[in-house]
């Protein structure tokens, strides 16, 4: 466990190295550059004057230069924001991302693992089928369509909550009831899969033939068991969540980091895309890592089978 | 030795059944995937065939009949500029089936030429090949896609001079293949890996058959069930990417119609003040019945090609 866990930690800087370095190519290699955005035509010597002010006048020195302030962790200058450091707009924003995400991951997996297991318990009834439509409905709709939908019915509908405003701990459910039908869909599937499939195994006969409650049987025995899938595919879905999706952000008017991760890239602002993807990544990383753990403490036989 | 003729033994036994038509067996039990079979072709028979009409029509626009709720002269109704959304629909339908299946096969392409090729090097170049693998999928897609429609865009577009409404659907589906064939390599580099091991291809190999032929015959058939299965799966995930992408606003550009655009237009057309639910309603109801019956066949083709993985 010590061992996985110094092994991946070293692992970390060079993974998050690899995707800057593939980053800060795509960008350089892709046509079009910031300070050529729309509505501004700027003449050489001043582009060549800005360039050198952001230290972007070199592609070489510009990747140094900007791993060595990464490293002591400053994102740079956005350079479409102009009075905003990348640090500014991603501290403002992640928060409320992170806040949203989490929100949409624990209804997924409050209601993910309550349908697939019930589902899975009671075969081809009404819940079963229930946990189907709603697995079908979240790899099948849009999420901008469910979110207008969510949008429409809580306030023209039901005129329970305002539309569009960012005020009060509320307005939080709507964007994470919409971010949350995707990784629900999954995570009540896989749940329902693995459930029929461990509860036909031996161990959970005996555990009902000693006379254990079947709550105990379900809750106790099988389900921590049945969910080992749901976990690996925890771990990106979070990050992700976390991050922010754009569309649901633009549809709820949330100030999140989806907008400026979308935003960034559309307008080629070199220093937030890279921001925002190392971020993005380092999330991602930490949540694998996190999910490695979990699952070896879930299953100790996966201690001793990979290093 | 008299030579008799052969006792005829299969005389009272079934014909033999192919392996293809075991599996057609196994998937018409399933009744949902059949009925999905049945309502995709239907839609795409919808679509294809009314092209010719709806060509010309599609952005012809009716000022004084603007946002007219569905009635007889226009079923669906008729969106801001009175352009029929029945007819943008048709034609949404074709533009995004196209992109739909078309990215899948470049995704296709892609993940078994990767897979492949890292299952059949084997050792350090199949570590290097799944590591890049593993750093893309950490990658997020957005971005991966929208710099290479950028990209790409800049370079058909521009430099080839194609004209753009062609290069933008060409640049659209090579940009969510590109990103799409992540899964397949893997996939497909385990199935290879597995097969490799098989005592059949140790046959071949112990015959002294040249690795291309190996690969062309014997390991290239056996990939088909997972390949058919995975591409299925695919190509719902492109319909679906390229009505975010729309939703965006760099996916399919307006007046060329896709389901995407259409849904995403339909949702700035449903407000708190009015609503013009026919623009959201039938172009969702579409997509969304496409998506739901491609996954049912999907998962139908996964049943019936390799039960093992079967719930």
């Amino acid at each position: 466990m010590i061992r996985m866990l110094l092994g991946r930690l070293i692992q970390f800087p060079l993974i998050l190295w690899a995707i800057y370095t593939i980053t800060f190519v795509m960008i350089i290699a892709v046509p079009g550059n910031p300070f050529q955005a729309a509505g501004r035509k700027l003449n050489p010597a001043t582009e060549s004057a800005l360039r050198r002010r952001y230290g972007m006048d070199d592609n070489w020195r510009f990747y140094a230069s900007y791993l060595n302030r990464f490293v002591r962790g400053d994102l740079g200058q956005s350079l479409q924001y102009e009075r905003w450091t990348c640090n500014e707009i991603i501290g403002a924003s992640l928060p409320v991302s992170m806040a949203v995400g989490g929100a949409a991951i624990l209804i997924a997996l409050a209601g993910g693992l309550l349908l697939g297991t019930a589902g899975a318990v009671y075969r081809r009834s009404l819940i079963d089928y229930l946990s189907l439509a709603i697995a079908v409905i979240g790899i099948s709709v849009p999420t901008f369509v469910i979110g207008a939908v969510l949008l429409v019915l809580f306030s023209v509908t039901w005129r329970l909550l305002p539309v569009g405003t960012w005020e009060s701990p509320v307005d939080l459910l709507r964007p994470a009831l919409a971010l949350s039908l995707v990784p629900m869909a999954y995570i009540t599937r896989l749940t329902r899969l693995g459930m029929i499939e461990i509860m036909s195994s031996d161990y959970i006969r005996t555990a009902r033939a000693k006379g254990l409650s079947p709550a105990r049987v379900i809750f106790r025995h099988a389900l921590p068991n049945a969910c080992l899938p749901v976990l690996s595919y925890l771990g990106p879905a979070t990050a992700s969540a976390m991050t922010g999706s754009f569309v649901v952000e633009r549809v709820f008017n949330v100030p999140g980091l989806g907008v400026h991760f979308v935003n960034s890239v559309l307008n080629r602002d070199q220093m937030l895309i890279l921001a925002t993807v190392l971020v993005y990544s380092a999330l991602i990383v930490a949540m694998n890592l996190l999910v490695d753990i979990a699952y070896r403490l879930l299953d100790p036989r996966m201690a001793e089978a990979a290093p | 030795m008299n030579a008799a003729p052969l006792p005829i033994i299969a005389d009272d036994l079934p014909p033999p059944v192919t392996p293809f038509q075991r599996q057609w067996r196994r998937f018409r039990k399933n009744k949902a995937a059949v009925a999905a079979l049945w309502i995709v072709g239907l839609l795409i028979a919808a679509c294809f065939s009314t092209v010719p009409f709806t060509q010309n029509q599609y952005a012809a626009t009716d000022l004084v009949h603007g946002r007219r709720a569905p009635d007889r002269n226009a079923i669906f109704g008729t969106d801001v500029l009175g352009r029929s959304v029945a007819v943008r629909c048709m034609l949404g339908g074709v533009i995004s089936l196209t992109v739909g299946f078309s990215a899948a096969l470049v995704a296709m392409c892609l993940g078994v030429a990767w897979g492949t090729t890292a299952a059949m090097a084997g050792g350090r170049i199949d570590a290097l090949m799944m590591r890049i693998v593993d750093i893309l999928f950490g990658l997020p897609y957005i971005l991966l896609v929208i710099l290479l429609k950028v990209g790409l865009d800049g370079l058909l577009h521009e430099r080839m001079g194609l004209g753009s409404q062609a290069a933008n659907i060409i640049v659209l589906l090579a940009a969510i293949g590109g990103v799409s064939w992540l899964t397949m390599a893997r996939v497909i580099r385990g199935q290879v890996l597995s097969l490799q091991t098989r005592p059949f291809i140790e046959a071949a190999r112990a015959l002294g058959l040249p690795q291309t032929r190996i690969f062309l015959r014997h390991i290239l058939p056996n990939l088909t069930g997972p390949l058919i299965v995975y591409a299925s799966l695919t190509v719902p995930q492109a319909i679906l990417q390229e009505s975010f992408l729309s939703f965006l606003g760099i996916g399919i550009q307006p007046p060329m119609p896709s389901w995407g655009n259409l849904a995403a237009e339909g949702v700035t057309a449903v407000n708190p003040v009015q609503s013009f639910w026919w623009q959201l309603v039938f172009p969702c109801t579409l997509l969304s019945l496409m998506l739901l019956c491609l996954n049912f066949i999907g998962d139908g083709l996964r049943d019936a090609l390799d039960p093992a993985a079967a719930d």
